[in-house]
């Protein structure tokens, strides 16, 4: 399986008048392609499915383009440029780090820290061999510990060498907690001479060449964790490295500092900081995990902003990724009255055998254009799947699913093309979670056609507003994080899509500012706002996700790195940080399942007058017996209400799903303990709840709970029960009437979840 | 853990008979330990050309490792794939050959 063209564009999102690059690398096949702009509107090719339908824009000249391949680089490392005169080498010298090693024998040499040339082997390194033991190299003399090293385990590492005497001595320190059985370990050797290499000091892999280096390309990388790295300018005697076992960090009692790195300063950022006296800072490439806990994390403080020493080494993998780099082979000046979008920049060959498109989001203007409807395209979410890997990593996916594996054509090419960049939901090569996502890299949750999931899925809802001719913007989360509440207040009602399951602290604050002052929500997904996520601070194309705690998740945070690193926030679930989803879309996650969907049937609550309108031409009691997705409107990932997370007591629960699968099963935060019955067979929690409630100052939210929802709109020619209740509602919210709160409510007792197990 | 034995013969057949979403409990927790294994050269059904060809795939030895396909076959129905890829993992775990009696 390939694909033969491979690019994204320089920022997920963009508008109107604003310049996008295209940046695409061949893989095979064709060299020259055509690039046209394309507004999509639905993006689902499957048989069966709604119809593939895209918009050429005349307004942008098409192209010609000759396409090559570019290169890729993963694996993260330190990098510090050294000046000529920064080390002084007349004594000696010594180099120290503590060290956590994740994968000891990967089948190959790994660097933890060097200044090395790598054509001529002059200088030296510190490292783990093929056969993982401890190994330091001077200029071409090698020693190493014999003792293997424990995986996951802390070290300290010393390689120490004197001129005059020409001796080298490594030793090697179990450090407290470990469970290596041996005290300190060492090894020595006779070294002719050395001289001093014109080489960058390189933490975490080996290179020397700074271009290479600078653009994210080094060898033999580390998988693990680092701590405080430091040189000297002579060689430390025994008890001088012993003392350093004892307090980490370079002490003054011991002479000769040159450099030390502390690794719990500048968290957020990709800078190293040296607090030694030479100011040697260094850089990150690609994008390595930092908030870990460190050497001395013992739970005393959970939080690496309260006590950075406890959290002050940084966690490197052979996988990370932060950047393609590619050069830009396209640049295009957005129409100024382009309208927002769904767009594609359209490459076909020039014999037409190759048609792939480069998805991205043209948002609205800030103002908005006069429309009263905003979709809001979870960009977040489209970030956070990409680029998944777990179809073909996890075992347990096909009985936990129900389904036989079945993989098509992107999770066939990504399971062997790891240098894409990983998903939050993948592991790393070392078994721990992927935190980080890139859009600067080909995005294949952003392509159309393919999987009913992501931006492909949220097409079926660009393509029902289009169908039925509704005047609508499209607004993003990158903006909403970016500008708050000001992206909504042009818009009387905001559309969600089927899964914004990835939501900021500021998204959140600005979606329940913008619904607690008379806007109106149309929640058409499942799923939603579930983890916090994280943006960083300086690189809005990199956010971060610490999955703590609980919730439906394929990888969970160790202790001590439940602390994002981008923000110093805790992570996890909001519905464990008291921001459950039922408060302000009365709905929140309960059940997921992806081998069968089912229907809605109608409640009691669905003839209050209240809610008239929403089954206005609506006679059926069953609802959305029908979908691309599973066969069903409610189902994939499905919400329920919870007055005890938060859903409004006046809230009307005008549909309930039932009938769902054995593999539709409860979230593990909606439970207490394991227990046998908790499938949709048996479990009467496992459902979607269709939910209204009037909100202050005339706003509402109208919630429907599955992200199945949105694939049966298009059913018999859009002309069915899910889609007049959706248009019912569109309609009303966009109308300014405001909605009267109903008389308020007796308080009504919040029921215990094991009551109801 | 599921123990094969000769009732297995009964929901093999139910597996071929009963619309899907009908299944009883009893082929659930066969078809659960049908799926109950490692990543490692694993088989699969490949997607070659969405809704209208699939084939039998093999995953590789380690993560990463190139998927190839695993047989000749080709299946113009979903169905068919996943009844070959049943019989395939049947002869796999239950350490019995496939009944003569089913096709």
């Amino acid at each position: 399986m390939s694909y033969s063209l491979l690019g994204y564009t320089s920022s997920l999102v963009a508008r109107a008048d604003e310049s996008v690059s295209l940046h695409l690398s061949r893989e095979s096949g064709p060299e020259s392609y055509t690039a046209e702009l394309v507004r999509i509107v639905c993006g689902d090719n499957s048989p069966g499915g709604a119809g593939f339908k895209e918009r050429l824009v005349d307004d942008v000249t098409p192209a010609k383009l000759s396409v090559r391949k570019q290169p890729l680089f993963t694996g993260s490392f330190g990098l510090i440029a050294i000046p000529a005169e920064a080390f002084d080498f007349a004594q000696g010298f010594s180099v120290t780090c503590r060290f956590f090693a994740t994968t000891v024998a990967k089948g190959g040499r790994q660097g933890l820290i060097s200044r090395q040339d790598m054509d001529t082997g002059r200088g030296w390194s510190l490292g783990i061999d093929d056969a993982g033991r401890l190994e330091a190299r001077i200029d071409d003399m090698v020693l190493h510990i014999a003792h293997p090293l424990l995986a996951r385990a802390w070290y300290q590492a010393a390689l120490c060498y004197e001129r005059n005497t020409r001796s080298a001595v490594l030793y090697l320190t179990p450090l407290r907690r470990s469970p290596a059985a041996h005290g300190r370990l060492q090894a020595s050797c006779h070294v002719d001479a050395m001289e001093a290499p014109d080489a960058p000091i390189v933490i975490a892999a080996r290179g020397s060449d700074l271009v290479k280096l600078g653009r994210g390309e080094a060898a033999e990388h580390f998988n693990g964790k680092i701590e405080c790295p430091a040189v000297f300018d002579r060689l430390l005697e025994p008890a001088e490295v012993d003392l350093l076992v004892t307090v980490g960090h370079a002490d003054a009692r011991v002479r000769g500092l040159v450099a030390a790195w502390d690794f719990s300063a500048e968290t957020p950022s990709s800078r190293i900081i040296d607090v030694g006296p030479s100011g040697l800072h260094g850089e990150l490439l690609n994008l390595p995990t930092r908030a870990v806990a460190s050497s001395e994390f013992d739970s005393s403080a959970m939080a690496w902003t309260e006590r950075p020493s406890h959290f002050a080494a940084i966690h490197f993998h052979d996988d990370d990724f932060e950047d393609a780099r590619w050069a830009a082979d396209l640049e295009v000046r957005l129409p100024g009255k382009l309208r927002s979008g769904i767009y594609a920049f359209r490459l076909t060959s020039d014999c037409a055998t190759v048609v792939e498109r480069i998805c991205f989001i043209v948002a609205a203007p800030p103002g908005g254009t006069g429309a009263r409807i905003a979709f809001l395209a979870s960009t977040l979410t489209y970030l956070m799947y990409s680029n998944m890997h777990s179809a073909t990593d996890m075992a347990e996916t096909e009985a936990k699913r129900g389904l036989w594996m079945t993989l098509g054509p992107a999770e066939i090419f990504l399971n062997e093309h790891r240098d894409l960049g990983l998903s939050t939901y993948d592991t790393h090569s070392d078994g721990s979670g992927v935190c980080y996502s890139s859009a600067r890299r080909p995005l294949f949750s952003m392509q159309v056609g393919g999987n009913l999931w992501a931006l492909n899925a949220d097409t079926h809802i660009t393509d029902w507003l289009e169908a039925g001719d509704f005047d609508y913007d499209v607004i993003t989360d990158d903006h909403l994080h970016q500008s708050g509440t000001a992206i909504l207040q042009p818009y009387g009602v905001v559309v969600t899509g089927t899964h914004p399951e990835y939501w900021t602290t500021e998204m959140l604050d600005a979606l329940e500012t913008w619904s607690q002052t008379g806007g109106r929500l149309m929640y058409l997904g499942g799923n939603g706002f579930y983890w916090r996520t994280a943006f960083h601070p300086d690189k809005p194309w990199l956010a971060e996700v610490r999955r703590a705690e609980s919730g439906a998740r394929f990888w969970k945070t160790e202790p001590g790195e439940a602390y994002h690193s981008f923000t110093g926030e805790y992570g996890g679930l909001w519905s464990r940080l008291g921001r459950a989803a039922q408060r302000f879309t009365g709905v929140g996650t309960i059940a997921v399942g992806f081998d069968f969907s089912s229907y809605y049937r109608r409640r009691p609550e669905s003839q209050d007058p209240r809610v008239s309108f929403i089954f206005d031409g609506v006679p059926d009691e069953i609802i959305g017996k029908f979908g691309l997705i599973g066969g069903g409107a409610a189902g994939s990932e499905i919400d329920s209400a919870d007055l005890a997370l938060g859903t409004p007591p006046h809230a009307l629960l005008v549909a309930s799903s039932e009938d769902h699968s054995r593999f539709t099963l409860l979230v593990p935060e909606s439970m207490t303990s394991s227990i046998a019955h908790h499938n949709g067979e048996e479990n009467p929690r496992v459902k979607a709840d269709m939910v209204f409630f009037e909100t202050p100052e005339g706003g509402a939210v109208f919630s429907v709970g599955s992200i199945s929802w949105a694939a049966a709109l298009c059913h018999g020619g859009y002309q069915n029960n899910v889609a007049r209740i959706t248009a019912n509602v569109l309609l009303r919210f966009a109308d300014q009437a405001p909605f009267p709160m109903p008389f308020t409510p007796e308080p009504q007792e919040a029921t215990d979840d094991r009551d109801r197990q | 853990m599921y123990s094969f034995s000769d009732r297995d013969v009964d929901l093999l057949r139910e597996y071929r008979e009963v619309p899907s979403r009908k299944r009883s409990l009893d082929l659930q927790r066969l078809l659960t330990r049908l799926r109950s294994e490692g990543i490692e050269n694993k088989l699969a059904i490949l997607t070659l050309q969405m809704g209208k060809e699939w084939a039998i795939g093999q995953l590789g030895a380690t993560r990463g490792a190139p998927i190839r396909i695993y047989d000749d076959r080709r299946f113009v129905n979903y169905k068919d794939a996943e009844w070959a890829l049943l019989k395939l993992r049947w002869v796999k775990h239950s350490g019995l050959p496939w009944p003569k009696e089913l096709l």
